[in-house]
């Protein structure tokens, strides 16, 4: 059984107040990483299981309390009806600060931050250990889409859950934290396909989830999901003027490995041919090898399954290559030579 | 190995031309898109890889490109622009495009598309034309070259610079606080609206100035005049000007070349400092090591960021190249900032005591990076930020989205630098507090500034028994945290008092890491609050 908890906050103190300024896609992202975990082809949560948290203008909601509050709900539901939980998640989409002196904690901004209340943020670091020290979950995973920039004098805090006793996986718990964003650096709202503001790094990590960080095996596996998301991040972020590299760091290996979703290993591709094209088309795989041999003057476009990687077609009449990647992310590939 | 494993083996060497070879990051992965190398920075390098698909990733601060190779034979790549004096078999791969504020040309195929001409041609001709209409100091050895310009005239007129320039909002200030140059209306600029693009030129004495931003969100930034140098500056502007994107130079000529090879380097080293990177591979030092005489800012930014690394195989070279600066480069300017902040950084290095009294620091260093040195060695050492000087009161001020010392502004006195020379003036103000909580050996003898062994024997006093109950118990009391005139210093030293009432002013030092003569400020300005209040009432 999995739990998960997603915030989203657009509304904060004012910045003629000392707050920040509101954001436009930290709800929509929210409200995408839900729609995932209580997807069939993704999370598989029970809706019960998902706390989602968005923000409001007026009244200021939500304050630290309410999380902590759905925090208890949770550990407490898991201790009176002695479920066997498996994985927490938890989802922050909002301003967020680095924090000066550790390198590896952020600081998420709660909608009450400002100037002159600089700790009204949650430490990522002070949270997820909570989580870990509670002993009830086997996987802890945290998720931050915000800037990591520093304020000075910035102290996020703790938890105000604090257990008596430790669950049945006390020291035991594996985690990932993954950071939208490198330490000091800032991460950005770009308009979507349907132009929407979303955050860069929830519109990559979705995409990873749903198949772009599989495995050959077709997981979605920590190191894989990790991999994608270094790769993809600042190629998304820099189509639209921006630098933004991802820091994501975690302790599963390969005897106890983080699997978030399983996909198809065999991807399908529509692969169509340009009108010049007459002779065979050989396709290359990632490791050099054909794998596959096609005539143009047969079918145009053909339909042909492929595992997720790189690849080369070439025309074995002019020797013309070209490379393309195919991706487990999408139900359908397009490729065309 | 098997006789098939090694058939399937080749090399992949990996080279870049000269000018990109301190400035790319490469990452290689494989045909499953797995990354197997990750931020290749010294060249060349060779690879044994399994026959197949590769993808090599070449990045310059942040900015990449993706090109794939395959992988059946011995492959060779070279990362540049020129493919003349290459050979069929080599795969040249040309880097990413680079955004720069600052102007740059390199001679093949120019990397820094954000170089238009039509920045690049004005920004040439004004760093040699003076442009302001106010007196200017003719004798002066020194200038200041300040170029504004949007990502692109397209940009400058999304951004409406044609009827409200974000340049225009700007004024130059020496040390005293007064206004020396106002750009209002284009008053003292050279400009095009149009393109979106400003010049400010003038000769100037050596020392720090200041230039204030007064348009919405405020801002300060200290230049530092180097005397025999010139400083040029650029800025990119959007709605509001973008603190981070701050280039600054220091040229022994005043001319500015976009061909300037070392400048390129500076531009790639300021990208290192804002975003805390301060792995220099060898042959970028090299080029440090190499260009400071001609480039002092290559020497003032490689050491800074070396110094604030964890590595110490260059301590001997970077010892020197600190020293050179201050006793041969720049000559005459030991009482920079900057310089005396590196000399801080390079004792911290080397585990050197900082002895007390023995740095006077008059302004502020350029560089956020030696604003938190000085700041983090005034933990220890309180005198280098006397109270109300420039670096005392940036403390609260203080913002962190640019490589430079920008912070918000407040009037720039004379006091706040004689303070920093002055320690008689210092002790008259500061003993009254902090000197009594100074326990042992760090105590200051009132007047002099020096050690004084007779407090060794002082207790610390708590700044509950310092301030009075009734004020204490004022001090500690939420203000109205809606209130803009609130100093969050205030609030977090609150916060923590009213949670340990024994706490000393060094206390607070250490746990804000903060020179305890701010300490000393905010609760003296407190209590003297309190104090005119309580008399106002009387009468």
């Amino acid at each position: 059984m999995d739990y998960a908890i997603v915030i989203g906050i657009n509304d904060y103190m004012p910045p003629s107040l000392g707050g920040l300024r509101t954001l436009g896609g930290a709800i929509r992202d929210a409200e995408a990483i839900e729609q995932w975990l209580l997807s069939e082809s993704g999370g598989r949560l029970p809706k019960q299981n998902c706390r989602k948290i968005i923000s409001t203008p007026n009244p200021l909601f939500p304050l630290k309390d309410q999380i902590d509050d759905e925090i208890e709900s949770i550990i407490r539901e898991i201790m009176i009806n002695g479920i066997e939980a498996r994985r927490f998640y938890f989802y922050f989409a909002g301003h967020g600060l680095g924090v000066e002196q550790n390198v590896t904690d952020t600081a998420l901004c709660l909608v009450k931050w400002s100037e002159i209340r600089r700790s009204y943020a949650i430490s990522v670091e002070k949270y997820r250990n909570m989580l870990l020290a509670t002993g009830y979950f086997k996987q802890v995973i945290f998720w931050a889409d915000c800037c990591r920039n520093i304020v000075y004098n910035v102290e996020p805090e703790s938890s105000t859950v604090s257990l008596p006793t430790n669950g049945p996986h006390a020291g035991r718990t594996r985690f990932l934290t993954g950071y939208a964003t490198q330490y000091q650096d800032e991460s950005y709202e770009i308009e979507n396909d349907v132009a929407e503001k979303r955050g860069v790094f929830t519109q990559v990590l979705i995409k990873g989830l749903n198949g772009g960080g599989a495995n050959p095996k077709g997981e979605v596996d920590a190191d894989y999901l990790r991999n994608y998301l270094l790769k993809e991040t600042p190629v998304l972020a820099e189509k639209n003027g921006y630098k933004q590299v991802p820091e994501i760091m975690h302790s599963f290996n390969i005897h106890e490995p983080c699997i978030f979703n399983i996909v198809p290993i065999n991807i399908k591709v529509a692969f169509g041919f340009s009108p010049n094209r007459l002779h065979q088309v050989e396709i290359i795989d990632g490791k050099g090898e054909t794998r596959m041999t096609l005539d143009p003057t047969a079918e145009n476009p053909v339909q042909i399954l492929l595992t997720k990687g790189l690849y080369k077609a070439v025309d074995t009449g002019s020797g013309e290559s070209h490379y393309f990647t195919i991706s487990s992310e999408n139900e359908e590939n397009h490729v065309s030579f | 190995m098997s006789a098939s494993n090694t058939v399937n083996r080749f090399t992949l060497q990996i080279g870049s031309q000269k000018q990109y070879m301190f400035i790319v990051k490469v990452s290689v992965f494989d045909g499953g898109l797995q990354l197997i190398e990750n931020n290749i920075v010294s060249f060349p390098i060779t690879k044994e890889l399994e026959k197949g698909l590769y993808m090599i990733r070449v990045e310059i601060s942040g900015a990449v490109k993706d090109t794939y190779v395959t992988v059946d034979k011995n492959i060779r790549i070279e990362i540049g622009t020129n493919s003349n004096h290459l050979d069929d078999s080599v795969i040249l791969i040309e880097p990413p495009e680079v955004y720069s504020s600052a102007l740059f040309y390199d001679g093949y195929r120019n990397i820094y598309k954000s170089s238009h001409e039509y920045y690049t041609m004005p920004a040439e001709r004004f760093s040699n034309e003076v442009t302001t209409t106010s007196p200017f100091v003719r004798s002066a050895q020194s200038s200041l070259f300040i170029f504004f310009r949007y990502s692109s005239r397209e940009k400058a007129r999304e951004y409406d610079a044609l009827s409200n320039p974000c340049f225009f909002n700007f004024t130059i200030l020496n040390a005293k606080g007064e206004t020396l140059y106002t750009f209002h209306n284009g008053e003292n600029l050279q400009y095009d609206m149009l393109e979106g693009w400003a010049a400010f030129n003038t000769f100037l004495e050596k020392g720090m100035y200041f230039m204030e931003f007064n348009g919405t969100n405020k801002r300060m930034i200290p230049i530092y005049v180097y005397e025999n140098f010139h400083t040029q500056l650029f800025m990119s502007l959007a709605l509001e000007p973008q603190y981070g994107s701050i280039r600054v130079f220091i040229n022994p000529t005043r001319s500015y070349t976009p061909h300037d090879e070392y400048n390129k380097v500076i531009d790639v080293l300021m990208d290192k400092l804002q975003n805390n990177d301060y792995l220099l591979n060898d042959k970028l030092v090299t080029i440090i090591a190499d260009g400071k005489f001609d480039s002092p800012m290559l020497g003032l930014l490689g050491a800074y960021l070396y110094l604030k690394s964890d590595r110490t195989h260059k301590d001997e070279l970077f010892s020197l190249i600190v020293s050179n600066l201050k006793n041969k480069i720049l000559l005459g300017n030991d009482t920079a900032p900057d310089l005396i902040a590196l000399e801080i950084l390079s004792n911290i290095h080397t585990g050197k005591e900082l002895l007390l009294n023995q740095k006077k620091i008059t302004g502020t260093p350029m560089f956020r990076i030696g604003y938190e040195a000085i700041r983090k060695a005034s933990v220890a050492d309180p005198a280098l930020i006397p109270s109300n000087s420039l670096n005392d009161l940036i403390t609260e001020n203080l913002y962190y989205d640019s490589p430079l010392t920008t912070f918000k502004p407040f009037p720039i006195s004379e006091d706040q630098f004689t303070r920093a020379t002055d320690y008689t003036a210092i002790s008259t103000d500061d003993v009254i507090l902090f000197d009594q909580t100074v326990p042992g050996s760090n105590a200051v003898k009132p007047g002099t500034g020096s050690f004084d062994p007779l407090r060794k024997s002082i207790r610390p006093i708590n700044i509950k028994t310092l301030l009075g109950e009734e004020v204490f118990n004022q001090f500690v009391q939420l203000p109205d945290t809606d209130s803009e005139s609130v100093n969050w210093l205030h609030l977090a030293m609150a916060e923590m008092a009213r949670k340990d009432e024994g706490l000393t002013v060094k206390d607070l030092s250490e746990k804000l890491q903060i020179s305890g003569n701010t300490v000393n400020r905010v609760l003296k300005t407190f209590s003297i609050d309190v104090q005119n209040k309580r008399e106002d009432r009387q009468f």
